[in-house]
């Protein structure tokens, strides 16, 4: 367990210090941004009472609205990514900073006050000599607060695409992976402790010396992201992934073969951007240029077609030509993996009673045992259609997703279901039964695009259909699996695939 | 005569339509040493904050200097009227140097010079130069006052204003710290007004008193004038405001006891003054006080053991 952990550290580290550095830009910003707001109103507000409660009220019920759904809220305005992210966290973390700033500075001691009056001060000198620095203890710990309570919202970023830590916790929950989910959540725990003690660190020192670090700090965090504002000024592509090792493997494929077509190209990679309505929002948007998408996912997901065709030459057609009236969308033509559902058996097993396909069941189901994931049993087009159209029956337990892979290899249970290109598959030596009936829907993957993008570029175009009709399910589990398992970077099994298959050397013209 | 360096001229104040300062006219003398007495509520305070503009009067003038305190620009009218509070009040996040520096700092005096204003003032008062560097809340109450003095003085201001600044202080460290103002007056020759609620201490250290009640005054004299020839009216009024309510409960021995007794060495016409026994209350000593200077106490043998007169009566009443 600890060895896991330890091994998924080490693998993960460069991606774990991109996070982290998303997830303190993210945070920098917001905490700056309420520090910014909320200290001045503070200030303005303290002589009248009434004006200071509306304030208060506001903040607090700004509050009370749930992250998630001020991040979903927040979609329609101003899109994904990080803008979003650092808004919902502004609103956040306004009210503890007012909350104490105003209390800090009204329950100064009037005599204090007097006494400054009564030396001939001005406003400003009374405010930034006198009562600041009274109140600056308690509008020091609102800071905090509001940091803590930043840095632990800011995971829910990765949900729009803000990147940071929280995907590491996504793409845990996604695969079923503890040790992501921790080595997420424990980052972000240590990275609130980390910077709780450095605005302790630097209310210790004298003021001098704290404004001139956190000037150095507001300049590094300033000039990054100015950089990345910058350099996405240049004509650059962004290719996105949805959450998981399949889709890092692809867009590393796209981004080498833009760069065998066009080396000048710059391309940006988004890996484990989120799931399907995000990347799907931030096509239209233009926040991202690409991402791969099934077809039968688009069907089901995104334009919400009514019919489902059988053949999955005509449902990519279908998928096709439904995106580009509905959304100006342009699908490349799809490999040949099937990614669906499936059933599998030890392949020994498989073996023995001579199983090929899901119909070869019924002979022996008086031995089987099953066990399943609660989604698979429960869609009309999982179990019971299956059920239906092999006529087989089988005791079925329902359990999660990772432990059906760990019950079969124990033998506590001798069928499963699956997706077609989970690397389990080769890990724990399983074969999966072919579906001859065509039970299951067709889920073929294709770089999904703006059509202006496609008439913008149709070297990029061309580049990315030079993948069509390429990986079998076969290879795409083995890719899975060297990067799921033996922790190979995506980036070196996607540049292998393409090398071995000869389409690194140079586009035919 | 010289030019008043305040003057009050028919200055009435309300707050919230209540009045609290009635009909107030007063000339205060270049280097004087000014208390107003008077009991919480006689508006002394007020009248304080009135001549560095932290209260501005409701109808008629302050003057300072011979102009309206409203025709200065707040910053010039405050640098040239220190404050001294009775919450001392200095800034917490201050050293005392730097405590001491905030009106110096404001009026842009060299660093130079204010490091030796501030070694200066902190050897006037007796502490040594290691309390530059302490915060406020390492100094004991009376050390506390001596900076807010010094804060107040920093900026050599022509006047300087005293809220209560002893009254919250016990009573050892009350004694020097007036010592130490009387001390510090007579170097500066600064205009003082010195605002209490302790007779004792009105004597002690004023120049002239002024006796306020209700918002008025009722009487300014030096504090010779004020023992010798109080108005009857004074007497019953400042001191029915306080607790002397019971005076035929106080006896003359407790009198004695709190040593109050005028020693007959220090009388120099002893004969025809009337006398009162040991046994007898204060009630009756002040009746005689009104009419007389001087009153005799007689021993268990018929001797006169001591006087009493007005300045030492009140003296005693003044520490109940």
């Amino acid at each position: 367990m600890l060895v896991g952990f330890v091994d998924t550290l080490l693998n993960r580290k460069e991606s774990l210090l991109q996070a982290l550095g998303q997830h303190l830009e993210i945070s920098f910003w917001a905490l700056l941004i309420s520090v910014l707001i909320a200290v001045p109103l503070a200030i303005w507000v303290r002589k009248y009472k009434k004006i200071a409660a509306f304030f208060l009220q506001i903040t607090g019920i700004l509050q009370t609205i749930p992250s998630l759904a001020l991040l979903g809220l927040l979609i329609p305005f101003v899109g994904i990514g990080k803008v979003p992210a650092v808004i919902a966290l502004v609103v956040y973390a306004l009210l503890p900073i007012f909350q104490n700033t105003y209390v800090g500075l009204t329950e100064i001691d009037p005599s204090v006050e007097e006494a400054a009056d009564a030396m001939g001060m001005s406003l400003p000198r009374k405010l930034f000599r006198v009562e600041l620095p009274i109140a600056m203890p308690v509008i020091i710990s609102g800071i905090r607060t509001s940091m803590v309570m930043i840095i632990g919202t800011a995971t829910l970023a990765a949900l729009i695409g803000a990147g940071g830590l929280g995907s590491f916790i996504l793409l845990g929950i996604d695969r079923n992976n503890t040790d992501l989910i921790l080595i997420g959540a424990i980052s972000a725990a240590l990275l609130a402790i980390i910077t709780s003690f450095l605005i302790d660190f630097l209310q210790k020192m004298a003021g001098k010396h704290a404004l001139i670090l956190l000037s150095c700090l507001a300049i590094l965090v300033g000039g990054t992201s100015g950089y990345h504002a910058i350099t996405q000024l240049n004509e650059k592509v962004v290719i996105a992934g949805k959450l998981g090792a399949e889709p890092e493997i692809l867009i590393n494929m796209y981004r080498d073969l833009i760069h065998v077509q066009d080396p000048r190209m710059s391309v940006e990679l988004q890996p484990n951007f989120g799931k399907t309505s995000f990347l799907f929002n931030a096509l239209k948007s233009n926040q991202i240029n690409i991402y791969p998408e099934f077809t039968g996912t688009v069907l089901e997901t995104l334009t919400h077609s009514k019919t489902t065709p059988s053949n999955p030459w005509q449902i990519y057609q279908l998928a096709k030509q439904q995106l580009a009236t509905d959304n100006q969308m342009t699908y490349l033509k799809p490999m040949k993996y099937n990614n669906t559902y499936g059933i599998a058996v030890r392949t020994q097993f498989a073996k023995r009673y001579h199983l090929k396909t899901i119909g070869d069941l019924q002979s022996i189901q008086g031995k089987l045992k099953a066990g399943m994931s609660l989604e698979f049993m429960d869609r009309p087009d999982g179990l019971k259609a299956i059920k239906r159209q092999y006529h087989v029956n089988f005791p079925v337990k329902g359990m999660e997703p990772e432990l059906r892979y760990r019950a079969i290899h124990e033998g506590k249970v001798n069928v499963i279901d699956c997706y077609s290109t989970d690397s389990e598959l080769r890990q724990y030596h399983l074969t999966v039964l072919k579906d001859d009936k065509r039970v299951f829907p067709t889920y073929q993957g294709a770089p999904l695009m703006k059509t202006s993008f496609a008439k913008r570029h149709p070297g990029v175009v061309h580049a990315l259909n030079r993948l069509a009709d390429h990986i079998t399910e076969k290879q795409i589990q083995q890719m899975n699996y060297e990067v799921n398992i033996k922790k190979k970077s995506p980036a070196s099994v996607a540049h292998h695939y393409l090398n071995q298959h000869h389409m690194l050397k140079g586009a035919p013209k | 005569m010289t030019q008043p360096v305040i003057e009050f001229k028919h200055v009435v104040k309300s707050f919230d339509g209540h009045p609290v300062i009635t009909d107030l006219n007063l000339k205060i003398i270049p280097g004087e040493f000014f208390v107003l007495v008077g009991s919480s509520g006689s508006g002394k305070t007020t009248t304080l904050k009135m001549i560095n503009r932290l209260l501005q009067p409701s109808d008629g003038e302050v003057l300072v200097f011979g102009k309206n305190v409203r025709d200065y620009s707040l910053p010039k009218l405050r640098w040239q009227i220190g404050y001294v509070l009775q919450q001392i009040a200095l800034f917490p996040t201050m050293t005392v140097a730097k405590n001491i520096s905030v009106v110096p700092e404001m009026q842009h005096l060299p660093t130079k010079q204010i490091h030796q204003l501030i070694k200066r003032l902190l050897k006037e008062v007796g502490l040594d130069q290691s309390y530059r560097f302490r915060l406020p809340n390492e100094l004991s109450g009376g050390q506390q006052q001596r900076i807010g003095i010094l804060r107040a003085l920093a900026g050599n201001p022509a006047i300087v204003l005293m809220d209560e600044p002893f009254s919250a202080l016990d009573p050892l460290a009350r004694e020097s710290l007036q010592q130490l103002v009387l001390k510090l007056h007579h170097q500066y020759h600064n205009t003082i007004v010195f605002v209490t609620h302790d007779m004792d201490e009105a004597l002690r250290l004023g120049d002239r008193i002024g006796i306020m009640k209700n918002g008025k005054l009722l009487q300014v004299g030096s504090p010779k004038v004020i023992t010798n020839n109080p108005t009857n009216q004074f007497v019953a009024d400042f001191f029915s405001k306080n607790n002397y309510s019971d005076l035929n409960k106080i006896l003359v021995s407790q009198v004695i006891e709190a040593g109050f007794l005028i020693t007959p060495k220090l009388i120099v016409n002893q004969r025809n003054v009337p006398s009162v026994e040991k046994t007898s209350n204060l009630k009756e000593v002040l009746r005689i006080l009104a009419s007389t200077a001087l009153v005799g106490v007689i021993g268990t043998h018929q001797e006169t053991i001591g006087f009493f007169n007005n300045e030492s009566i009140i003296r005693f009443l003044s520490t109940i």
